[in-house]
């Protein structure tokens, strides 16, 4: 295959999977890794760092529209960065010296766990009577977002919890080159107890300077290869920025679904493929 | 994604339970305009005038910064992708075996250099570059932001994750060589 060719079918299916991550909100990073190593036959190492490359791309694009609007928790992202960047370089830094076998078991076990994750049903909004908590009123963490309705305010909760699960993210993020977008929204939905629509926009927002924090690690090592990532980034972006607009309004369901059986099917494979002695 | 559907959803347990919901609801679409913000501060108080509006001048120069840098990157990056292909695009593609990149990609000051000497791979490079940049340059400002409003809680938290940037791309780069 030449550059040229391959380069157009990479950048068609990041394109695809910029779209399909951005319309079932799942982050296209998920899918890219797994499609250049089992697709494409690329190194998992190249692979890791072209989908980082794209992942702070997203998130910046992304989160410029987010938080004009009023979503994103400025103040808690800023402050959960601290988590998210610290494992971020943890996770790069093992990346470094661990086997590809293990890279790629463990992304298999990450995507199985995104797939899963998508199906479930998002939990219900809560309204809390339990008194504010006193380090989230001295850190200001506490917001308002906008509705249809008018601004509504929530409170922050479990801050330690969701803390130490921002430190996982990071870990896994810098690990295998993903947002792990599906990790950061259960943190603040579930732990914290935070809106859905904040807790989405402000992991995105997030996501970059996780993505960065690992990126130098990465850069440095050699994994970020101009060629490859090139098409990947080109790809993945306008891919995403068009699954965003047709977000509003469609039926996203069906797509869930098939969108989570693909990206198994690409984990068993890759995972077989690689304690077999393929790629 | 999720919708916020019904309405009466919202609205019954706020008038149940006013005291969990300090803001009272407002009746039209918040905005980014003035009238919105002034209504803010009717509930939030007079201290809080300078912070709620310097928020929101840092909410919108974060976003416009982050839109531009990905904007220039993109345009940088596809530059060089033409440029790239125009010379090497007949060339076999083999990413099948990794064999790391070259020293002269993985530093800022190195794709620099690569880029003067005409590299054309480089000018790609370049753009990750800047792209990777935008972050941090994002985490700068608001630093800068905070140390400004003397919100000293927050130019910490804002200095560790800088750290922490600055340690992986700075220092991650000697650690390697």
């Amino acid at each position: 295959m030449s550059i040229l060719e391959f380069t157009l079918l990479v950048w068609m299916g990041s394109f695809t999977a910029g779209f399909l991550g951005a319309l079932t909100g799942l982050g296209g990073g998920v899918v890219i890794v797994p499609l250049l190593t089992s697709v494409f036959g690329v190194d998992i190492r190249y692979a890791i760092g072209a989908s980082l490359v794209s992942v702070i791309a997203t998130s910046a694009g992304a989160a410029s529209a987010y938080i004009k609007k009023g979503y994103t928790n400025l103040r808690l992202g800023m402050f959960l960065e601290v988590a998210t960047t610290v494992g971020a370089i943890i996770g790069a830094l093992i990346a470094t010296f661990v086997s590809v076998k293990a890279l790629t078991v463990v992304l298999g076990i990450v995507l199985l766990y995104s797939a899963y994750l998508s199906q479930q049903p998002r939990p219900d909004e809560y309204f809390d009577s339990e008194p504010p908590d006193p380090l989230v009123a001295q850190l200001r963490l506490n917001g308002t977002y906008p509705t249809a309705d008018g601004a509504i305010s929530y409170q922050v909760h479990s801050l330690p919890v969701g803390f130490s699960l921002m430190v996982l993210a990071g870990v896994i993020s810098g690990l295998l080159g993903i947002g792990s977008g599906s990790l950061k929204v259960l943190a603040m939905d579930q732990a914290m107890r935070l809106p859905f629509k904040v807790s989405t926009t402000t992991s995105n927002f997030m996501i970059g300077v996780t993505a960065a924090a690992s990126a130098g690690v990465y850069l440095a090592r050699g994994y970020i290869d101009p060629g490859l990532s090139m098409p990947v980034m080109l790809g993945v972006v306008p891919g995403a920025l068009l699954g965003a607009k047709v977000l509003v309004g469609a039926r996203t369901q069906v797509l869930r679904v098939i969108f989570s059986l693909v990206l198994a099917a690409m984990a068993f494979k890759m995972v077989y493929n690689s304690l077999h002695g393929g790629i | 994604m999720y919708q916020f559907d019904s309405r009466s959803q919202w609205l019954s347990p706020v008038q149940s339970e006013s005291n969990v919901v300090p803001f009272p609801l407002q009746q039209k679409a918040p905005d980014c305009d003035a009238g919105e913000i002034s209504q803010d501060l009717e509930v939030a108080g007079e201290s809080q005038v300078a912070e709620v509006s310097s928020d929101r001048q840092l909410q919108l120069t974060i976003a416009n910064l982050l839109k531009y840098g990905v904007i220039l990157a993109t345009a940088t990056v596809f530059i060089g992708a033409v440029l790239y292909l125009i010379r090497h695009g007949a060339e076999p593609a083999d990413y099948h075996i990794f064999r790391g990149e070259p020293s002269m990609f993985c530093s800022p000051a190195g794709v620099m250099s690569a880029v003067l000497s005409g590299s054309r791979r480089a000018i790609i490079q370049l753009g990750l570059l800047i792209l990777i940049a935008t972050p941090v340059l994002r985490v700068i400002f608001s630093l800068i932001t905070f140390l400004r409003q003397r919100d000293f809680t927050y130019v910490i938290v804002t200095s560790v994750v800088l750290s922490g940037l600055l340690y992986s791309l700075i220092g991650a780069y000697f650690r390697f060589q």
